[in-house]
C-alpha cells in the first residue's frame, strides 16, 4: 500500500519543516513524525528507483551513488528531528519509536545497498530490502 | 538572411535562457508533488515576464539607457536605493542557487561531493565574466541551454496518459493529500521563479550592451514573445516528467538527483548526457547573468561606468561588485547551506520583491520624456495594471504563506 499522502517533506529538509512549525506554535508531535516517516518513503522509492535504473544500464554509478547519498542525508535529517521530539503521551512515544526504528531499517537498507554499489558486489537482494523497509515506514506513518 | 540568422539566434537562445535552478526545482517539486494542477501558474508568470522584459527591453533601446539608470533618476534615491536593496539581495540568492546547481550537476557525473565544485564553478563564472564577449557568453549558454529539451522529449518516451495531465492541468484541483495553504505557497513560489527580478535587469541591460535601438524592437519583440512562451513549455515538461514517475511513487523532489530520474528512466545515458549539458548550460548562464545584474544594478544605480562592452579597466567598480558578489555567493554556499534550499527560499523572496521591480518599469515605460511616441498603449497598460495586482497579491501573501504553509510543509 502507498501512502497517499505524497506531501511528505518538502522544501528542504524536515528540520526546516520542523523549524516553521515551530515558528507557527503548531508543532504537533504526530505530525511532525507523519512528515519524517513520508520523507523516508521518499528517500527510500528515489533509491529503489535508482537502483532499478542502474541495474537495467539507464543509469550512471555516481547518478546512483549520489541518489542514494542524498537518500542518506534525508533519513539521517529525518531520524535526528524524530529522536530530538518529546512526545507528550504514551501512544505518541510509541509511534515515535516506530517511525524511529522504521527510519533506521531504511537508513541501514541504503546504506547497505550504497556500500555494495561501491564495491561492485551484488545488487540483488538490496531492492526487497528497500521494498522492506519502504513497507515499515509506510506502517509506521500510519 | 543575416537578419533571419539573427532572430532565430535570439529566439534559440531566449528558450535556452529561459529554465534556471529555480525554475527548475520549482516545476519538479510541484511536479513531483501537485501533477500538472500548478500548469496555470506557469502560464500566468509566462505572460507576466513577457510583458515587462518587453517594456523593458522597449525602454533600453528607446532610451538607450538601462531600466536601472532611469528608476534612480525618474523616481529618486530613497525609491532606486529599495529597489537596489531588494533586487541585489534576491540576486545574490539566486546568484548562490546556480553556483551549487552547477556544482551538484558535476556531482551527479563524477560522484564527488558539491563543496569541492563550489570554488571551481564560482572561478570559472569570474573568468568567463572577466574575458568572454557579451555576446559569446549568452549565446553559448543559451544554445547549449537548448539540451533541455530532453525534458519534453522524455515525456513524449515515458508515454503518459495525456488526458490525465491535460485534466490535471485545465480543472486544477488541490490533491487531497495537499493543504490548500501548500498549494497557494507553491502557486507563489511558481510565479516568482518564472519573474525573477534579474532577469529583467540583464534584459534591459544586455540590450544596452549590445546596442539595441529604435530599429531592434522587432526583434526583441520576437524574442520575448516567441522565446519565453516555448521556454516556458520546458518548465511544463519538468513538471510533467515529474509528474509520471514521481508522483505516482511518493517521491517528492527534494533533491537534483531526484529531478533527475524521470528523464534517465524515460532515455537511459544518452538523455542524461543530453541533461547534464542543458543543466550545466542553464545554470552556468544563469550564474553569469546573476553576476552580471549585480554589477548592473549597483553600478547604474551609483552611476559608474559598466558594461561588457567596455574594458574592465575602463569599469573597474562593475568589475569588483561582481567579484564582491561572487565571494559573498560562494561563502553563502559554503557554510553548507543546501543549494536547493537556497534555490527555494529564493523564488519565494523573488516574489516578495516583484513589485519594487515591476512598478517601476510600468512607471517609466509610461514616460514620455523618456519613451516618446513609444510609450505603453492601452492594452499593453491595462494587461499592465492587472499584473500589479496579481504581482501586490503574490509578494504581500508569500511570507505569511510560507508561514502558515510550514515552508510547503
Amino acid at each position: 500500500m502507498r501512502v497517499q499522502s505524497v506531501c511528505v517533506r518538502k522544501m528542504p529538509g524536515v528540520a526546516t519543516v520542523l523549524a516553521a512549525m515551530l515558528l507557527t506554535g503548531c508543532a504537533a508531535v504526530g505530525d511532525t513524525l507523519h512528515d519524517a516517516a513520508d520523507a523516508g518513503v521518499a528517500a527510500v522509492a528515489s533509491s529503489s528507483l535508482a537502483l532499478e535504473l542502474h541495474a537495467d544500464g539507464r543509469a550512471l554509478t555516481p547518478l546512483t551513488d549520489t541518489v542514494l547519498a542524498d537518500a542518506i542525508t534525508e533519513l539521517t535529517d529525518a531520524s535526528t528531528t524524530v529522536v530530538e521530539l518529546t512526545p507528550a503521551t504514551a501512544s505518541e512515544e510509541q509511534q515515535r519509536d516506530d517511525v524511529e526504528h522504521a527510519l533506521r531499517t531504511a537508513l541501514d537498507a541504503v546504506t547497505g545497498a550504497r556500500a555494495a554499489l561501491a564495491r561492485g558486489g551484488a545488487m540483488a537482494d538490496w531492492p526487497a530490502e528497500l521494498d522492506a523497509a519502504r513497507a515499515q515506514l509506510e506502517e509506521a506513518a500510519g | 538572411m543575416k537578419k533571419l540568422f539573427a532572430v532565430a539566434l535570439g529566439v534559440l537562445t531566449a528558450i535556452g535562457g529561459f529554465v534556471d535552478i529555480g525554475d527548475l526545482v520549482t516545476n519538479a517539486v510541484v511536479g513531483s508533488r501537485f501533477g500538472m494542477s500548478l500548469a496555470w501558474v506557469v502560464v500566468v508568470g509566462v505572460v507576466g515576464i513577457c510583458l515587462f522584459a518587453n517594456m523593458s527591453g522597449r525602454v533600453a533601446a528607446v532610451s538607450g539607457r538601462a531600466t536601472f539608470e532611469i528608476i534612480r533618476e525618474r523616481l529618486g534615491p530613497r525609491a532606486g536605493l529599495a529597489n537596489l536593496g531588494a533586487s541585489f539581495f534576491i540576486n545574490l540568492m539566486t546568484m548562490a542557487a546556480e553556483i551549487g546547481g552547477i556544482a551538484l550537476v558535476l556531482q551527479l557525473v563524477t560522484g564527488i561531493g558539491p563543496m569541492l565544485w563550489m570554488p571551481l564553478a564560482a572561478f570559472a563564472v569570474w573568468i568567463v565574466v572577466w574575458r568572454a564577449k557579451f555576446s559569446q557568453l549568452e549565446n553559448a549558454a543559451g544554445l547549449l541551454g537548448l539540451s533541455l529539451i530532453v525534458f519534453a522529449v522524455a515525456v513524449v518516451m515515458l508515454g503518459p496518459d495525456w488526458g490525465e495531465l491535460a485534466h490535471q492541468a485545465f480543472v486544477p484541483t488541490v490533491p487531497a493529500s495537499e493543504q490548500p495553504t501548500t498549494y497557494w505557497f507553491y502557486a507563489v513560489a511558481l510565479f516568482g521563479a518564472a519573474m525573477t527580478p534579474y532577469e529583467v535587469f540583464f534584459f534591459s541591460s544586455g540590450a544596452i550592451e549590445e546596442g539595441w535601438t529604435r530599429k531592434d524592437l522587432g526583434q526583441e519583440r520576437v524574442n520575448v514573445f516567441v522565446g519565453f512562451p516555448l521556454g516556458g513549455l520546458l518548465s511544463l515538461a519538468i513538471a510533467a516528467s515529474a509528474a509520471i514517475v514521481l508522483l505516482p511513487q511518493a517521491i517528492a523532489v527534494t533533491t537534483l538527483s531526484q529531478v533527475v530520474l524521470p528523464v534517465v528512466q524515460a532515455g537511459g545515458t544518452i538523455a542524461f548526457c543530453f541533461l547534464i549539458v542543458g543543466m550545466l548550460a542553464a545554470f552556468f548562464g544563469a550564474a553569469l547573468e546573476t553576476t552580471l545584474s549585480s554589477g548592473y544594478t549597483i553600478a547604474q544605480y551609483f552611476g559608474w561606468s559598466w558594461g561588457k562592452f567596455r574594458r574592465p579597466a575602463k569599469a573597474a567598480r562593475f568589475h569588483l561588485v561582481m567579484i564582491v558578489g561572487l565571494v559573498l555567493a560562494l561563502a553563502i554556499l559554503l557554510t553548507g547551506v543546501d543549494p536547493i534550499a537556497v534555490t527555494e527560499y529564493s523564488v519565494v523572496f523573488s516574489a516578495v520583491a516583484l513589485p519594487l521591480t515591476y512598478i517601476p518599469i510600468l512607471i517609466i515605460s509610461n514616460d514620455p520624456d523618456y519613451m516618446g511616441a513609444e510609450v505603453n498603449g492601452r492594452a499593453v497598460n491595462a494587461l499592465g495594471l492587472i499584473y500589479l495586482v496579481v504581482i501586490v497579491v503574490a509578494a504581500v501573501a508569500a511570507i505569511p504563506l510560507m508561514i502558515v504553509s510550514g515552508a510547503g510543509a
